[in-house]
């Protein structure tokens, strides 16, 4: 992926990123079922998922690193 | 300057694994949040068209609910489905499936997890779609036994509820999905190599 189609990429997730916090502003919490009655929720937060992720590209790096590849720096 | 930082962390990170799986993440997540919006008639943007041909949040709903149903039955249990929430046993007690109890947050986190990666378009249609089956399915089971404790009272744990319990297995059922998925990918980078 290049600096170019890395940068569209980005501007595309945040925009999309901006307008679904815009609608989620909304009354009613839609995020929400209406009936408040306790449920079975199946849910870890994102900041978890971010770390999962954070925790896999750190071990995709050693492995490259242990194959003796050279570190895949940003394209410029 | 900046450029040396991001060598740096490039060091100890994939940075590009990285940037591509937090796309695919939060336009997935916020994704599904956003069309919730658009689903919702209690909301501003609200598109009365995919409510009702495009709802796959309800369809996601009815295949547990249906499905855990089918569990419960086959573990000999009487429920029905009390539409549009619950599954319900014969006593009246009953399990509700919310937004948050679809594990729509775990099919984004494997959506990138697997897309992020450099791999052939067929490896990871197949892991993929086994992973949200494997998350759906897990759900599906997880319902029918947080129902069936529900219904029989089972003990209380001094230190932790079923519910907890239960989603601490689902997570480590995934965990151990995500493990398998790591050791193929890996094997077959290895293939690719040689």
């Amino acid at each position: 992926m290049n600096s170019n189609k890395l940068s569209k990429a980005l501007i595309f997730a945040v925009t999309f990123l901006l307008i679904s916090v815009w609608a989620v502003a909304q009354p009613g919490n839609p995020g929400q079922d209406p009936d408040p009655s306790p449920g079975v929720p199946l849910d870890l937060g994102l900041s978890a998922f971010i770390a999962a992720g954070v925790g896999y590209a750190a071990k995709k790096r050693m492995d490259k690193k242990k194959a003796g590849k050279t570190p895949n720096t940003l394209p410029k | 300057m900046k450029s040396n930082q991001l060598n740096k962390i490039s060091s100890f990170l994939d940075v590009r694994y990285l940037i591509t799986f937090l796309i695919i993440l939060l336009v997935v997540y916020f994704g599904n949040l956003a069309y919730i919006t658009l689903i919702d008639p209690r909301g501003m943007v609200y598109s009365s068209f995919l409510d009702q041909h495009f709802n796959y949040i309800n369809w996601l709903r009815n295949s547990y609910l249906y499905t855990s149903n089918f569990l419960a039955h086959l573990a000999g249990m009487d429920t029905h489905i009390t539409f549009p929430y619950s599954l319900t046993s014969a006593t009246g007690r009953h399990v509700e499936m919310v937004y948050e109890c679809l594990g729509i947050n775990f099919f984004s986190f494997w959506t990138a997890f697997v897309w992020a990666n450099n791999q052939s378009i067929p490896f990871k249609i197949a892991w993929w779609l086994s992973g949200l089956l494997c998350i759906w399915f897990i759900n599906c089971v997880r319902v029918a036994i947080l129902l069936m404790a529900v219904v029989n009272h089972w003990q209380y744990n001094r230190y932790m509820d079923h519910h907890t319990l239960f989603n601490l297995f689902a997570y480590a059922l995934i965990a151990v999905f995500i493990l398998a998925y790591t050791k193929q990918h890996e094997r077959s980078h290895r293939l690719a190599v040689s």
